[in-house]
């Protein structure tokens, strides 16, 4: 715990500060259940390599978009400077700490990279013209350098913020709020160049034949609502313990709300241009990847997506009444967290299953592991500082936030 | 904690006012009232008659073209788009602006927005009215448009739902109807106003009809404010829908340079980045000619010029993926698309857009850029050319060098071609004229709305202007209340008050009273009135709601109906009932009839039009569209007591008490 209330002359002790949750539990109960499930994901890996490798490029990009989808939505915030939005800072913050880890969690991805990628096998990137064409780009080394690059990228640009953050909460310094929106500014446009090309090394060149421009986009769009859905979970979480009284408002949550349904709809507007321009001009190139998965039983998971991702959330978020009841609230995030999730499965696993959706116990093993790790991280990230970025001027305002 | 965040928001620096000039709003009034009834100055006869002039060239031309045929434009195989397209594209792009400034900002409560949104949604509107000429003219035979109805034509056919075309036609021509609807909505208030104001004659008719008879009430305000958020959800769908659907003119295609997925998102932000800098374009002269400094400060130039960086980084990124993806994916045709464009005889148009939309933009990233009229004013110029080259670009280049050498060919501009582009700036900018010297060209209800004394819980400064009216005024008080002309029963005691606390205090007094049928006049929506007057939540959601499942539902079964059932006719290999080639006309009727759902709901719930009332009558009601704020009381009120609720008014600190009859 970061108190800093002794260092101030003429500042009372700080209550909220005093009662920053002692029950660490949740810490321990997540790291527990990340080396059990990491333990069992370990001895898949030595059983079904290959499986593993794919479990593992799912679930490690679910809980890099989440990071990054924070990281994003923390940089808009700073860069808006959106008033009401002050009092959720912190907590995007503390999503955006589990990225500092990725490096680390890289490893056992680069060790099966052949496993995963075609152009990553040699006896193929030596004969088929295509991938011989691309080796410049696509070859492994090239590939682990992007990666690390982008993923200490991410980390530093976290790091700076959180480090800011944690400057105010003690100086109430004015200047670290322009500091922090310039960092936003270029670090806005590093990630969304970073998040494009991530996501083209990682997912779509799963398929090396398979290019579609607007992929990073549909990726950003997926972060971006996923990690919201994280966001309003966790906020609710935290009401629900009452560490967030009088903080984090019904009104606030509204407010998150709506957005949620915005990018809902974003969401489904990206993956629906992607679909309906591939649909319509039929290039046998392209279609062949949508074909795959209108195929045997990945067609269900398909509508599944439409109906799952959008369909259902939409609806449940029209009502004004539903974005202002945490049950409502939080339901529609956890099923737009599943969905995401859904959402990388059904761009990663048709490359290995091309006939039909076979769901594997490493599946869902691999995803514990990394899943908990993540919320360990955060839930651990959530007892250091404050839960409102305290020492910001604007907070006032935003406490007393209210929907018109 | 809430000691420590209270010492450190007290040192938050304060916020300056978004309107300068230590305006009213009464000077506001004035001010933006003068530009439409003061005498024409002589600045606007030279502009416009420049205008006209173009607009003569273009409609001389767009005759010659529909009389003669496209022949006359330099248009050959194998470029068979060229001008005609990339104008409207380029228009369409424009409009999109308006719709940003209007509808998406508002969503997201950017103050600054109030100065600019009704002359950037005009733009909106006559942008889309040229783009709607090209695109008519392109036809070759334009007086066939029709057949793109959906009704049987002359050779009973329907028309292909399956086509980028139609979907083109279901977009351009709602997008046009709710901009239209939209604006017009916005201008309700302030025609009210121009109506109050006019003397007298023909012009208080015309402004008075227009107005459908608006009057303030605080009840036709809740509904009004609940429409407005309902069409700006609906314009922001309806402004990414539209350019997404014209993308799709070319990104359903195979030509390559056309098919890329990234088309959508990235034709909207382009659109966006063009209009804002059509925006700086027009603000920045007009706001030193009509004197609207005050208004249009430097705080509103300088959030443009960061948007238009923004979406000019957007941009800079579709590009940027463009070309990655022209080198990763599979297609050499698409690589030498994009060689042919970097090195090809129309490089130079190339590097025009680069370098206009790619780099200069990103000198906004100096504050002296950002806050110099006359430097963004010349950076807005270079991005308007640079997306005209931009479009032609995409249209040209990708059609000129063919997939086979012999088919290769080179596209030149006629002079018919050359005239009818100025023509279009013509009609374009004719039309922006007329609208400053006929319609008030800033938001006066909503520039009034974010005065700092428009919030009921600030504390007027006494305002010298009616300070010896408000004395006579007060004296009046004390004369019988009575003093209408008796010509039916009572219909209402009126009070004037002082500002919208004062009105708002009293409202809360009277209800506190027991008194129910209460309405106040006042011209802006004042913020927590609904909850004063005890209103339940708008009921407009719900007409909004039905008209969307009613556009859905006509939308979808109509061309179900047409292309599976009526006319199967096979169309491009696609299969007969499409349900993905539906979508993006089902999706523009049912934004199209949810915004003619929340209109239909704002008027029939406050019943409007109404062209009289009986608090017309008020001696000094014309200033409820003003500066007044009143407060009625109904005769119709169980608590009515002509005696007892004219002395409460007045203790409530209500001036110029009457009894107004039916």
């Amino acid at each position: 715990m970061i108190d800093t209330s002794p260092n101030r002359a003429n500042s009372t002790p700080d209550p909220a500060s005093i009662t920053a949750p002692k029950a660490s539990v949740f810490v321990w109960v997540f790291l527990a259940s990340a080396v059990v499930a990491g333990g069992i994901s370990a001895a898949g890996w030595s059983v079904e390599p290959r499986r593993f490798a794919f479990s593992y490029v799912i679930a490690l990009t679910f809980v890099i978009s989440m990071g990054v989808g924070s990281l994003a939505w923390l940089m808009i915030l700073h860069v808006a400077g959106a008033v009401w939005s002050q009092v959720v800072r912190r907590l995007l913050e503390n999503l955006t700490r589990p990225l500092a880890w990725n490096l680390l969690l890289f490893i056992p991805l680069a060790m099966n990279l052949s496993r995963l990628y075609v152009w990553a096998d040699s006896s193929q990137r030596t004969t088929d013209p295509e991938l011989m064409r691309k080796a410049i780009w696509l070859n492994p080394p090239l590939f682990d350098a992007r990666s690390a690059f982008y993923l200490a990228a991410w980390s530093i640009l976290a790091g700076l913020l959180c480090r800011g953050s944690t400057r105010q909460d003690t100086t109430g310094n004015h200047e670290l709020i322009g500091r922090m929106r310039r960092t936003s500014m270029w670090g806005l446009i590093l990630l969304g160049l970073t998040t494009s090309f991530f996501s083209f090394d990682w997912i779509m060149s799963l398929d090396p034949h398979w290019s579609s421009t607007i992929f990073g986009v549909y990726f950003w769009a997926g972060s971006l609502v996923g990690s919201l859905a994280a966001l309003i979970l966790l906020t609710l979480g935290l009401r629900a313990s009452g560490k967030l009284d009088g903080l984090v408002t019904i009104e606030h949550m509204h407010e998150l709300g709506k957005l949620l349904i915005g990018f809902v709809i974003f969401w489904a507007y990206i993956a629906f241009c992607q679909y309906l321009l591939i649909w319509y001009a039929n290039f046998p190139e392209e279609t062949r990847w949508y074909v795959i998965r209108r195929s045997g039983n990945w067609n269900e998971l398909s509508w599944s997506l439409l109906f799952g991702h959008f369909v259902t959330p939409f609806f449940l978020l029209l009502p004004r009444a539903n974005k202002r009841d945490p049950f409502w609230l939080g339901f529609i995030a956890i099923l737009i967290i599943v969905f995401h999730y859904a959402d990388l499965y059904w761009l990663v696993m048709p490359t290995l299953n091309t006939e039909s959706f076979k769901p594997h116990w490493l599946d869902l093993s691999v995803a514990a592991s990394l899943i908990s790790f993540y919320c360990a991280i955060v839930a651990h990230a959530c007892r250091t500082r404050p839960p409102v970025p305290i020492g910001d001027s604007r907070l006032t305002e935003a406490l007393a936030f209210e929907n018109p | 904690m809430n000691e420590r965040i209270k010492e450190y928001g007290g040192a938050a620096p304060i916020e300056p006012s978004l309107i300068e000039g230590g305006h009213d709003f009464a000077s506001l009034t004035d001010l933006v009232s003068g530009l439409v009834e003061l005498p024409t100055p002589r600045w606007w006869w030279i502009i416009f008659s420049i205008c006209a002039v173009l607009l003569v060239i273009g409609g001389l031309m767009s005759v010659y073209v529909i009389s003669t045929g496209i022949g006359v434009w330099g248009m050959n195989s194998p470029v068979g788009w060229a001008f005609d397209i990339t104008n409207f594209v380029f228009w369409v792009g424009i409009g999109h602006a308006g719709t940003l400034i209007s509808a998406i900002l508002f969503l997201f409560r950017q103050k600054w927005r109030s100065s600019l949104n009704r002359f950037a949604e005009a733009m909106t509107l006559f942008a889309v009215a040229c783009a709607g000429l090209f695109v008519t003219i392109h036809l070759g035979r334009a007086w066939l448009f029709w057949y793109l109805i959906p009704a049987p034509n002359s050779i009973s056919i329907y028309p292909n739902y399956r086509s980028a075309l139609s979907w083109d036609f279901a977009a351009v021509a709602t997008y046009a109807t709710v901009s239209t609807m939209f604006w017009f909505y916005g201008l309700i208030p302030d025609l009210a106003t121009l109506r109050d104001r006019a003397e007298g004659g023909i012009r208080r008719r015309i402004y008075g009809l227009l107005a459908l008879g608006w009057r303030g009430s605080g009840r036709h305000w809740h509904n009004y404010e609940s429409t407005y958020l309902m069409l700006a959800g609906l314009a922001t769908a309806l402004v990414v829908s539209v350019h997404t659907i014209v993308s799709f003119d070319f990104a359903t295609s195979v030509i390559p340079g056309w098919h890329s997925t990234i088309f959508p998102p990235y034709f909207v932000t382009g659109a966006i980045f063009s209009g804002l800098s059509m925006v700086i374009t027009l603000i920045v002269p007009l706001r030193v000619l009509c004197g609207l400094k005050d208004l249009v400060g430097p705080r509103h130039l300088e959030v443009l010029c960061k948007l238009i960086l923004a979406t000019g980084m957007l941009l800079s990124y579709g590009y940027m993926i463009e070309l990655f993806n022209a080198w990763y994916g599979g297609s050499p045709m698409e690589r030498f698309v994009f060689y042919n464009r970097m090195t090809g005889p129309y490089a130079w148009c190339y590097w025009t857009m680069m370098v206009c939309n790619v780099f200069i933009p990103h000198l906004f990233w100096f504050r002296w850029f950002r806050t110099t009229p006359w430097a963004m004013f010349l950076v807005a110029i270079c991005v308007n050319v640079g997306m005209w080259f931009e479009r032609f670009v995409i249209v040209v280049t990708s059609l000129h060098r063919d997939y086979l050498p012999s088919s290769w060919g080179m596209f030149y501009p006629t002079w018919v071609d050359i005239l009818l582009l100025i023509g279009g700036f013509g009609l374009f900018s004719t039309l922006f004229m007329l609208f400053i010297r006929l319609l008030p060209m800033v938001a006066l209800s909503e520039v009034k709305a974010i005065l700092p004394a428009a919030n009921p819980h600030h504390s007027p400064a006494p305002n010298p202007r009616h300070e010896t009216e408000e004395a006579e005024a007060s004296r009046e008080t004390s004369a019988p209340a009575s003093a209408g002309v008796f010509d039916g029963p009572p219909h209402c005691a009126l009070a004037r008050f002082d500002g919208p606390g004062e009105l708002l205090e009293a409202v809360k007094r009277l209800v506190a009273a027991g008194y129910r049928l209460l309405d106040t006049y006042s011209p802006f929506p004042i913020h927590g009135m609904e909850k004063a007057l005890m209103l339940k939540r708008s009921k407009v959601p719900m007409f909004t709601l039905a008209g969307g499942i009613f556009g859905f539902t006509f939308a979808h079964s109509l061309q179900w109906y047409q292309s599976a059932v009526a006319y199967r006719l096979d169309a491009g290999g696609k299969p007969i009932n499409s349900p993905e080639a539906f979508v993006p006309i089902t999706f523009e009727t049912m934004v199209l009839y949810a915004a003619f759902g929340a209109v239909a709901g704002m008027l029939l719930l406050n019943g409007l039009p109404r062209l009289y009332h009986p608090v017309f009558r008020g001696r000094s009601f014309t200033r409820a569209t003003g500066d007044g704020f009143f407060l009625a009381v109904e005769a119709r009120d169980p608590k009515f007591d002509q005696s007892a609720t004219t002395a409460l008014l007045a203790e409530a600190g209500g001036k110029e008490i009457e009894l107004l009859h039916a």
